[in-house]
């Protein structure tokens, strides 16, 4: 018994010296939280690296199978954050995270070159390259003409029609948008329309382009990004942006904020300016994802579909308003989600 | 009535609906699980040599390929049952089947029958025997086996999360996972999550009821070794493990010179190798320590038995508190659910290998290094190998708990894989799968090296 304890005790021990020194060992890095796509983002956060010598903690979300989202986990660790900064795919999280106190404004060169749309005016966070929603429909099997996806009627066979789980993501920004032009009673009679029509609610945007891509669906809600990996691997889709009732489009930038707390201020700000520079944006667009620059870029630099993307991102809805909208909407989805 | 009335009735039902699916696919599973494993146990015990090898390596292939690799080969054939609900139901409940029949191969190998072959004769030879009432004979000799068999699968099968959301299941774990991300705090997850919950303390219950002695090793002559036996483990090895893996190496061997070119996973691979390594043996260690048969060892097993979503969060909120936040962005907390998650299995195994018998006592007393080689370290070490693989393929635990910077492979993987199939990632998936084995053979060789060195 008594070996059994000090077994016990010296395991613990250990354990808790193996912490310590972790804990030591890894304080000097920048740690940044990023939503998106890991597959472009980190040869961007590994260039900034390479270039300032300033270590680099990434933790990336996941959207097919979704880890515990990263805005969540922020929210948690409000108290003891040991997040420097927050690389968002989205706008309206990061409304709810300024409400609650969570980022620190800070207002650099980067915030600078942006426009005022696209930032916090205290520059609690700050916009760049964006993307749009779009309708993504299969050329094979419904042919080139784009398809009107909102104006179908109640009773309407949906079974072919994908959309992603509206709770996160850039489908709660839609959703949101139609709470606050249509009500919420238009939108909840229209979801209910949808899914009693027999709608594929899918776990993410990716696999919205994948079904309608491989046929299996006929058209869905996806964002640009999506599209272009569907179109690179040389599927039969088309595209078509998603319009409002004021014919305005849904243009969704990527954000980035430095956390409340955070135990690396200066390089928090240097890579946030890295983040919102001119050279970051064109490599965005450059990229497979073609993410439209939110600020001044040279447009002969910019590839050929970026450049037809652009004014069609010029005139997106205005995100910065809808903090309540995304509240009262996102409240409705989980009584409806996970009641 | 009214539209947004019919919604939050909806709202009202869909916990306890989901809760019921996934009651409904559960039992299917374990009442699947308890009919095919019968047979198939006792053909497994008779099997010989060489042969009894291959045949418990094909039956147990299945459990632990992982979900990640199962979804992503068979990713296009899952689109195409998409528009079809019951076909994508069908799929998922088909997979999660054949990966959790091993298990009560297993467990009816720990809990064999207490009817003999003479005695189930000697009921054949009565006159008059309904079908019914031999059906009754045959349950109420069998004893509390089955009822412990089928409820563990049946929790394993209740309590799934990782496929289930690797192909869109509507099932009680994803809503509570979407309230976890819809802002919802632990304790009103934890409200939500109280149906499930009263589902798997009932199960946990009835098996503490219906626990007993584990009589250890059951050996019985089986039915003869025909080729027909072997084609159900086969099947399920085909389908689960071989036809993912050929499809993964197939596409695999245009992406292998540009992964070798920028080999990114290494990293991400030690970590996984490291978190796994620690809980298995700590989870070894435990089984070994703790006194079988104790209320303690059910204490021990029943977290795990509720699944890596539930322990991970509650173990997040854990660390979150004052006292314990200095460790929380470290390896304690993943190695800690890993190996809750492990303590399961681990007392399996342990029930199965790890407990001393009369003949490792004579071998003690007679001092036969190689006897007590075949006979406790061996078993040890193939534990431990077993256990290891479990913990290295885990995604849910590590994708919640993973401190910063120290990544296990397959949250990676799980980030890449919603890109589609490409070269790169299949050489990627492979890499990750390739790397337990490799670790595993080096192990293996290295002992029986040293085992040969001291002459066991």
């Amino acid at each position: 018994m008594r070996n059994r304890i000090a077994l016990i005790a010296l395991a613990a021990v250990l354990v808790l010296g193996l912490c310590w020194w972790w804990k030591a060992a890894h304080g000097g890095a920048l740690v940044v939280y990023c939503a998106h796509d890991a597959i472009y983002a980190e040869k961007i956060l590994r260039d900034f690296e390479k270039r300032t010598g300033t270590p680099l903690v990434i933790r990336f979300d996941t959207e097919a199978t979704k880890s515990l989202g990263l805005a969540e986990l922020l929210i948690r660790e409000k108290d003891a954050p040991r997040c420097d900064v927050f690389w968002n795919n989205e706008q309206l999280g990061m409304l709810d995270l300024q409400e609650r106190g969570i980022l620190q404004p800070y207002q650099g060169p980067g915030y600078a070159r942006i426009p005022a749309k696209y930032k916090a005016p205290d520059g609690s966070w700050t916009g760049f390259a964006a993307r749009l929603r779009v309708v993504i429909f299969n050329t094979a099997k419904i042919g080139t003409t784009p398809p009107n996806l909102i104006g179908l009627l109640p009773g309407t066979d949906m079974s072919r029609i994908a959309i992603a789980k509206p709770l996160y993501g850039t489908t709660l920004t839609h959703y949101t948008l139609l709470w606050h032009q249509w009500g919420a009673q238009k939108l909840q009679g229209w979801h209910s329309d949808w899914r009693g029509g027999g709608v594929k609610e899918l776990n993410g945007n990716a696999a919205v382009k994948d079904a309608v891509a491989d046929g299996a669906c006929f058209a869905g809600f996806t964002d640009t990004d999506d599209y272009f990996e569907a179109k690179d691997d040389g599927r039969p889709v088309a595209m078509t942006p998603v319009r409002l009732d004021d014919g305005k489009t849904i243009c969704i930038p990527n954000t980035v904020a430095i956390i409340r707390g955070a135990r690396h201020t200066r390089s928090a700000r240097k890579l946030v300016d890295f983040l919102l520079s001119e050279e970051t944006e064109l490599a965005l667009a450059s990229s497979k994802s073609r993410q439209i620059p939110l600020g001044p870029v040279p447009a002969e630099r910019l590839p050929a579909e970026v450049r037809d993307l652009a004014p069609l991102a010029g005139e997106g809805a205005d995100l910065n308003s809808l903090g309540a909208a995304r509240a009262e909407c996102l409240a409705w989805l989980k009584s409806l989600y996970a009641p | 009535m009214s539209r947004v009335a019919e919604i939050a009735l909806r709202a009202v039902n869909g916990i306890a609906l989901q809760t019921t699916m996934a009651l409904g696919r559960a039992l299917f599973i374990a009442l699947l699980a308890l009919a095919v494993s019968a047979p198939l146990n006792h053909w497994l015990l008779a099997q010989r040599g060489r042969l009894r090898v291959l045949a418990w390596g094909l039956t147990l292939a299945p459990f632990f390929t992982p979900p990640l690799l199962v979804s992503y080969a068979l990713s296009k054939f899952a689109m195409a049952l998409l528009v079809s609900t019951w076909g994508h139901e069908a799929l998922y409940i088909s997979v999660l089947a054949l990966k959790l029949i091993p298990v009560a191969v297993v467990l009816r190998a720990l809990l064999p029958s207490s009817l003999s072959a003479e005695a189930w004769h000697a009921y054949r030879l009565l006159p008059g025997a309904s079908w019914w009432r031999t059906a009754q004979f045959r349950l109420r000799a069998a004893g509390h086996g089955p009822w412990i068999v089928g409820g563990l699968v049946f929790l394993l099968a209740f309590t799934d999360f990782e496929l289930a959301s690797l192909w869109s299941i509507k099932t009680w774990t994803m809503r509570v996972f979407d309230a976890q991300v819809g802002g919802y705090t632990l304790g009103a997850t934890l409200q939500l999550a109280a149906w499930p919950f009263g589902v798997q303390l009932c199960v946990l219950t009835a098996i503490a009821l219906a626990r007993r002695e584990i009589p250890g090793t059951h050996e019985e002559d089986g039915p003869p070794a025909g080729w027909l036996h072997w084609a159900y483990p086969a099947v399920s090895a085909t389908l689960v493990c071989l036809v993912p893996l050929l499809i993964v190496a197939g596409q695999a061997l245009a992406g292998i010179p540009s992964l070798l070119e920028n080999f990114v996973l290494g990293q991400e691979l030690g970590a996984s190798v490291a978190f796994a390594l620690v809980a298995a043996a700590a989870a070894t260690a435990i089984a070994l320590f703790a006194r079988p048969s104790s209320m303690a060892t059910l204490f021990l097993v029943a977290p795990g038995l509720f699944g890596a979503l539930i322990v991970s969060l509650l173990l997040l909120a854990l660390f979150q508190l004052p006292l314990l936040r200095a460790l929380y962005d470290t390896p304690l907390p993943l190695g800690l659910a890993l190996t809750l998650l492990l303590l399961p299995l681990a007392f399996l195994l342990g029930a199965l290998w790890l407990r001393p018998s009369p003949a490792l006592h004579i071998a003690r007393q007679v001092g036969s290094r190689r006897c007590v080689w075949e006979l406790a370290t061996r078993p040890r070490v193939i534990a431990g190998g077993i256990l290891f693989c479990w913990a290295y393929f885990d995604f849910t635990a590590s994708s919640i708990l993973a401190p910063n910077g120290f990544t296990p492979v397959f949250v990676r993987l799980h980030n890449l894989a919603h890109y589609g199939q490409t070269a790169v990632l299949s050489a990627m998936m492979l890499a990750a799968f390739a790397t337990p084995i490799l670790v595993l053979l080096l192990t293996g060789t290295t002992l029986r090296l040293y085992a040969r060195g001291n002459g066991r």
